[in-house]
């Protein structure tokens, strides 16, 4: 009787433990729940209203991550200036005025992204001005000094912009693979009545801003003609060829993905790849991410009332899963995160709510009532929306800006450390952020195994509606059972960096190895008394953006890369011997990481100019005779 | 340069004081007869060459010997045809890289010199050849091993005598070489001021 009455305790204690592991389990993954915060952080824009666009980076290198709302302006009221919310912590400052980022055209602004433009690892800012009524409209180009004040460049580009332009989305990439970051732009025209007039034929007009290399940019038709009013455009690799393609929400044609052909030049391949139906009259957002963990860019076009979600399958896409809502809102911005840190992306529609991504790509409502979104839902015309992890917890946060109302910040509640955050300081060119890297999160000795890729980022500018997420990569990596990841980055150029072994629960610092500076090289004549040797003695300088720098390399450039040595980390010179007095040398130098990982070279050519002479000795004689 | 110049007029002093002394000589040496001497030398050679210099130093020591044969004219006037050879090794470093380096110098010289022997004293000056062999050694991080190499060449000995015993002699001496080459393709000076003394031992025939 008694070993009855202990086996039903038992079973009755198993049944216990059993829930009680489940309710952990799930809490364990987290829930996705959020609390409204922008009055408490000051962020909640102007009474005025306006918001359109919105971007998160950490324009003032703090460390905390910065806002700026973008605001249009109206025939009522005109000249509404854009919004640089600067993060103190725990409270916000809106500084667009006195940093110079505060767009004064009448009508205000819609588009805008964050990008290093000049390699010096500080956000700059493209800014899309958009065309109301008086003139000029013209986009706007600031350059950050360093310290978050914006100087106005737009002369850079201004020869390029001939006509006033009704710009929304603008994307930043190095589109034509040279080096440096391309700018795109939505709309380059002026009349505001063709947004519901389709252009026939199609016209041919440059909405690309193509870097020069030298600070300044020509405006250039690329293939992607005016067909119809654009709104929000992204960028991606959704071929997985290595290049940067574009994907465009259009009102009228249906939303569409530009192929690019590797040097810039871009082809509509939306019907080929199966975006041939228009979803709706009016596409507000399309984003680019990777819901099912299978390494390639899936797509969500967003209008009309509906999220149409497609998979890439071969880089062909078939529409799987249509989001509706009941609110009559037309649907702009949809941000792709992982909120719940249990490692696929979760799903948030501007001023709707947020949904449950089951693992597979198919998203499940999660009622307001749960993810705390009732403010969500209470926005009279939602707009832009941009992700981030403001308060540095490990999750992500919203911001969501209002056309007619206040915006909203929300709070991501989760706080456990079950995430894994990938800032690119230095990308293979140098610049910070790193858009177009592509960074993929494996289970710990598995890197490069598709059955164990837990997550695929690619970093972009805008996307959805003119909202651009922190330039971080955030993945969700759950820690349980001492868990372990590597990280692999991939480069616009191929180069891959492997950050092996981490430990959910903090943020990996990508830098890839950058060139040395200052290369010069001098011939100098080491005299014997019978014998007269050409020296050429190469110096340089280690790049201070380095931090894991094991070796130089030395090459001759000559009909060819001829390896002459491999140095270590701390040596900045390297003698070569017996070389010809009268010849004219090229010498590069490069530095290598602990990962193998090569910079660029940094090249130097040595004339044929007849050596110097240098003796210590002597010198040290002369400055002991003048003495 | 002002050293040689003292030298020579202390020496020329000398010379003054044992002409105007009477002629009744004091027989060290006996008249009229020729004699022949070796001797011992030692002395420093002064290059003149600044890159020698830069990478040697001013000077290098030396040791060698020395052969004349004294033809009296009418006493105390007299010729001298003098044959003596010296060597010198010395290390230094290359003007860059300060390498090792070492240079060994062998001088062979045949002079005709006037020669005025007071019997207690002799004076002597007169010019002569030099043949000049070098060899410069390298560090092994150099692309050659040495060089190696001959040069003729002129100069201009002058000097003096103590005479000790009617066999022994003391010789103080400076010589004033001109040893150009351009054989490496570029010109060395390997002439230069020679400082010497010596011992030297005397047959008659």
């Amino acid at each position: 009787m008694i070993q009855e009455r202990d086996a039903v305790f038992l079973r009755n204690r198993s049944g216990l433990f059993l829930l009680g592991l489940l309710v952990t389990a799930v809490f364990s993954f987290g829930q996705i729940h959020f609390t409204e915060v922008s009055a408490q952080f000051d962020v909640r824009g102007y009474p005025y209203f306006g918001g359109h666009g919105v971007s998160w980076a950490d324009v003032n290198r703090d460390g905390r991550l910065d806002i700026f709302v973008k605001n249009q302006g109206t025939d009522d009221l005109l000249a509404v200036p854009d919004i640089l919310y600067i993060n103190y912590g725990n409270y916000f400052v809106d500084e667009a005025g006195t940093r110079g980022a505060a767009d004064a055209y009448a009508y205000g602004t819609h588009g805008a992204v964050f990008v290093d433009l000049d390699k010096d690892h500080d956000f700059d800012l493209f800014v899309s001005t958009t065309y109301g009524g008086i003139s000029p409209a013209y986009n706007h180009l600031y350059r950050n000094n360093g310290n978050a004040f914006f100087e106005d460049i737009t002369s850079s580009i201004v020869p390029a912009q001939t006509t006033d332009l009704t710009t929304r989305g603008v994307a930043a990439a190095d589109f034509d693979g040279d080096g440096d970051i391309d700018l795109y732009f939505t709309n380059p025209l002026p009349d505001p009545d063709s947004y519901n007039t389709l252009p026939s034929p199609p016209q041919s007009l440059p909405n690309f801003y193509i870097n020069n290399g030298d600070g300044t940019f020509t405006a250039e038709y690329r293939g992607i003609d005016w067909i119809g009013f654009a709104q929000g455009v992204t960028t991606g690799d959704f071929d997985g060829d290595g290049d940067i393609d574009i994907a465009q929400a259009m009102w009228g044609p249906p939303s569409t993905v530009y192929r690019n052909n590797g040097a810039g030049h871009f082809r509509n391949v939306g019907g080929p790849i199966g975006l041939s139906v228009s979803n709706g009259e009016f596409d507000n957002g399309i984003a680019w991410a990777d819901v099912d963990n299978d390494g390639d860019l899936d797509l969500a076009i967003v209008g009309e009332g509906r999220i149409a979600l497609y998979r890439n399958t071969d880089n062909l896409y078939s529409r799987y899963q249509v989001i509706s809502w009941a609110r009559p809102i037309g649907g702009f911005h949809v941000c792709f995160g992982d909120f719940d840190n249990d490692g696929d992306l979760d799903l948030y529609l501007s001023g709707e709510n947020a949904y449950a991504n089951d693992g597979q790509g198919n998203f499940t409502l999660i009622p307001e009532t749960e993810s705390g979104l009732e403010d969500s839902l209470k926005m009279v015309d939602p707009r832009g929306a941009a992700l981030a992890d403001f308060d540095n917890d490990g999750d992500l946060d919203i911001y969501v800006t209002n056309k007619s109302g206040y915006n909203r910040l929300f709070r991501n509640d989760l706080n456990n450390s079950d995430w894994l955050e990938a800032e690119i300081m230095s990308d293979h060119r140098g610049y910070a952020g790193g858009i177009g890297a592509k960074l993929d999160l494996y289970q710990a000795g598995y890197v490069g195994e598709p059955a164990y890729l837990k997550g695929h980022r690619e970093i972009t500018g805008e996307y959805g509606y003119l909202g651009q997420d922190m330039p971080i990569a955030h993945f969700g990596a759950p820690a349980a059972g001492g868990a372990k990841y590597d990280l692999r980055v991939t480069f616009l150029d191929g180069t891959q960096r492997v950050y092996s072994g981490l430990t959910p629960g903090q943020k990996v610092q990508v830098a890839t190895i950058s060139p040395p500076l200052n290369l010069q090289g001098e011939k100098i004549e080491n005299k014997a008394l019978f014998y007269r040797e050409t020296l050429i003695e190469l110096t340089w300088e280690p790049n201070p953006l380095n931090d894991d720098v094991q070796t130089y390399k030395v090459y001759e450039l000559d009909q060819g890369q001829n390896m002459l040595a491999e140095l270590p980390a701390t040596q900045f010179s390297y003698t070569l011997r017996n070389m010809d007095k009268n010849k004219v040398y090229r010498f590069a130098v490069t530095a290598v990481d602990s990962q193998g990982l090569e910079s660029e070279p940094t090249t130097v050519i040595v004339n044929g100019e007849a050596p110097v002479e240098r003796s210590e000795r002597r010198e040290a004689r002369s400055l002991k005779r003048r003495l | 340069m002002k050293k040689a110049i003292l030298f020579l007029a202390v020496a020329l002093w000398c010379s003054g004081l044992a002409l105007s002394q009477p002629q009744t000589r004091i027989k060290l040496l006996p008249d009229e007869e020729r004699y022949f001497t070796v001797g011992l030398m030692g002395g420093f050679y002064f290059l003149q060459d600044q890159v020698f210099q830069d990478l040697y130093g001013k000077g290098a020591p030396f040791f060698g010997g020395e052969m004349t044969l004294r033809f009296p004219i009418r006493e105390p006037h007299g010729m001298d045809i003098a044959a003596g050879g010296r060597t010198l090794t010395k290390k230094g470093l290359t003007s860059y890289t300060e390498e090792a380096l070492r240079l060994r110098l062998t001088d062979l010289s045949l002079s005709l010199r006037y020669s005025y022997d007071t019997g207690r004293f002799a004076l002597f000056l007169g010019p002569g050849i030099e043949y000049v062999t070098y060899r410069e050694t390298y560090a092994e991080s150099f692309p050659i091993d040495s060089t190696q190499g001959s040069q003729t060449g002129l100069h201009l000995t002058g000097g003096g005598y103590v005479h000790l015993t009617s066999a022994l002699s003391l010789k103080a001496y400076i010589k004033y070489c001109r040893v150009e080459t351009d054989k490496p393709g570029f010109r060395i000076n390997l002439g230069g001021t020679e400082w010497g003394v010596g011992i030297l031992y005397r047959f008659y025939f």
